[in-house]
């Protein structure tokens, strides 16, 4: 999507225009997902934290000045909504289509597991990834956002600064800390790497 | 770009806290050169950086993961609950109307009782108004009894793991009965004994209800019965030929 293209779709968006909606959903939704992913490790947490950072999206548009990239901004938000759950420790119900959607009392399928992969696909998931996205969940919050900004989201120091609200140079000093503490916890698994 | 001089010797502990600015690429030219010498006469931190380098690219090949098919639904009905005014700006709280609304409403309510009582006869619109009172007169008259086939009400087909799911949208479906009450809705497909039936509340605006079922529909349009629950005054149960689209399976 061209820059204009953005900027007329979050002016309609600021209109409250659920067409302009539907497309910033379609565009933004995967990288969305996949940042959430990445930062908690769960299928339907990271479908909750998505759902969460949209609506938060779609709450604060009308505050967005244009004056940053959007993609950060938004990856500020999914960021956020991650570290305040996180804060909270909140227990975590799978509700998604449960709030307005009930089964009758003989159905057979709940409708909840079609939010992510089904288990076979994520079984199919590949020994090395499956270490490597415990190693990830294992730093601690902001280096865990970092390593996943940087190597996944393909985000700059610059833009990793921006997001989490820190210096440049805090954010390379982190990252290589986390760098290097991913290959210690990985050591004892490195003939898959 | 980290930057320092030429050493002719530099310490396991220095080289390794430089490791991951070396691998990015992000040391100058001098210490680019420090770094070598050093590797070239350390093995373990040779060892150090194949490591490093081997998480480097495992990091950038992780699979994308993407979201289940039905998060943009589900999340576009959570926006058309709307507690927050996203879709409708002017909308800031639950209230259906504003007090200007309602004081304008009020002398619309008049007027077109006015226009009634010509069209339909005095007698029975007054008896009428006079039960209800002027705003919950206006208000019966502008929220719809009962299900509408408006424009815009449409069944979408979409595979899933385990069959498919009908995505069955109605619009402008009763939020409340002629007593106030909030009406629940079972949906279900006519003539499906592999569907549930699923059980919805109305926005009022846009109601989405997600029917599994073991195969698709045919044809090109498909029966649904929407039934209110037991109680439900004023509001009766319809069936509907809504269009079906499979443009999701690309059919």
């Amino acid at each position: 999507m061209s820059d204009a293209s953005e900027r007329l779709l979050i002016d309609n968006c600021k209109r409250g225009e659920k067409a302009a909606f539907d497309t910033l959903i379609k565009s933004y939704e995967k990288r969305v997902y996949n940042l959430a992913y990445r930062l908690c490790g769960n299928y339907d947490e990271a479908n909750d934290i998505s759902v969460d950072a949209f609506l938060r999206v779609f709450q604060a548009v009308k505050l967005f000045r244009g004056d940053a990239n959007f993609s950060t901004w938004l990856y500020r938000i999914v960021t956020n909504v991650y570290l305040d759950r996180r804060k909270r420790s909140l227990n975590k119900q799978h509700l998604s289509l449960e709030e307005y959607i009930e089964l009758e009392e003989n159905s057979v399928a709940r409708q909840v597991e079609d939010t992510g992969p089904t288990p076979a696909s994520s079984a199919e998931e590949s020994e090395r990834a499956v270490f490597l996205q415990r190693a990830i969940g294992e730093l601690p919050d902001y280096q865990r956002a970092m390593i996943v900004l940087f190597h996944t989201e393909g985000l700059s120091y610059e833009e990793i600064a921006e997001v989490l609200g820190l210096k440049i140079g805090t954010v390379k000093s982190r990252l290589n800390r986390a760098r290097l503490t991913l290959r210690e916890k990985l050591e004892p698994v490195k003939e898959l790497f | 770009m980290v930057r320092g001089r030429r050493v002719t010797s530099m310490h396991c502990i220095d080289t390794r806290e430089l490791l991951s600015d070396y691998v990015s690429g992000d040391v100058d030219a001098a210490l680019t050169v420090s770094i070598d010498n050093h590797l070239e006469r350390c093995s373990e931190c040779r060892g150090e950086l194949a490591g490093l380098r081997a998480v480097w690219s495992a990091l950038g090949s992780m699979e994308r993961v993407e979201p289940g098919p039905f998060f943009r639904e589900n999340l576009l009905t959570r926006m058309e609950r709307d507690p927050d005014g996203i879709l409708n700006p002017s909308r800031r709280s639950s209230r259906w109307w504003t007090l200007g609304q309602l004081l304008q409403a009020r002398s619309l309510a008049f007027a077109a009782a006015a226009l009634v009582l010509v069209m339909a006869g005095a007698e029975v619109v007054q008896t009428q108004r006079a039960e209800l009172g002027p705003i919950s007169w206006l208000v019966h008259q502008l929220m719809p009894s009962q299900p509408t086939a408006a424009h815009g009400n449409s069944a979408e087909w979409t595979t899933g793991p385990k069959g498919g799911i009908l995505i069955v949208r109605l619009y402008n479906l009763a939020r409340l009965d002629g007593a106030g009450h909030p009406v629940t809705y079972h949906v279900s497909v006519d003539g499906r004994a592999d569907g549930p039936a699923v059980r919805v509340t109305s926005s009022g605006w846009s109601t989405r209800a997600l029917l599994p079922l073991a195969t698709p529909p045919a044809g090109k349009s498909v029966q649904v019965h929407i039934v209110p629950t037991d109680g439900s005054i004023g509001i009766s149960e319809q069936t509907l030929s809504l269009p079906l689209d499979r443009s999701a399976d690309g059919l």
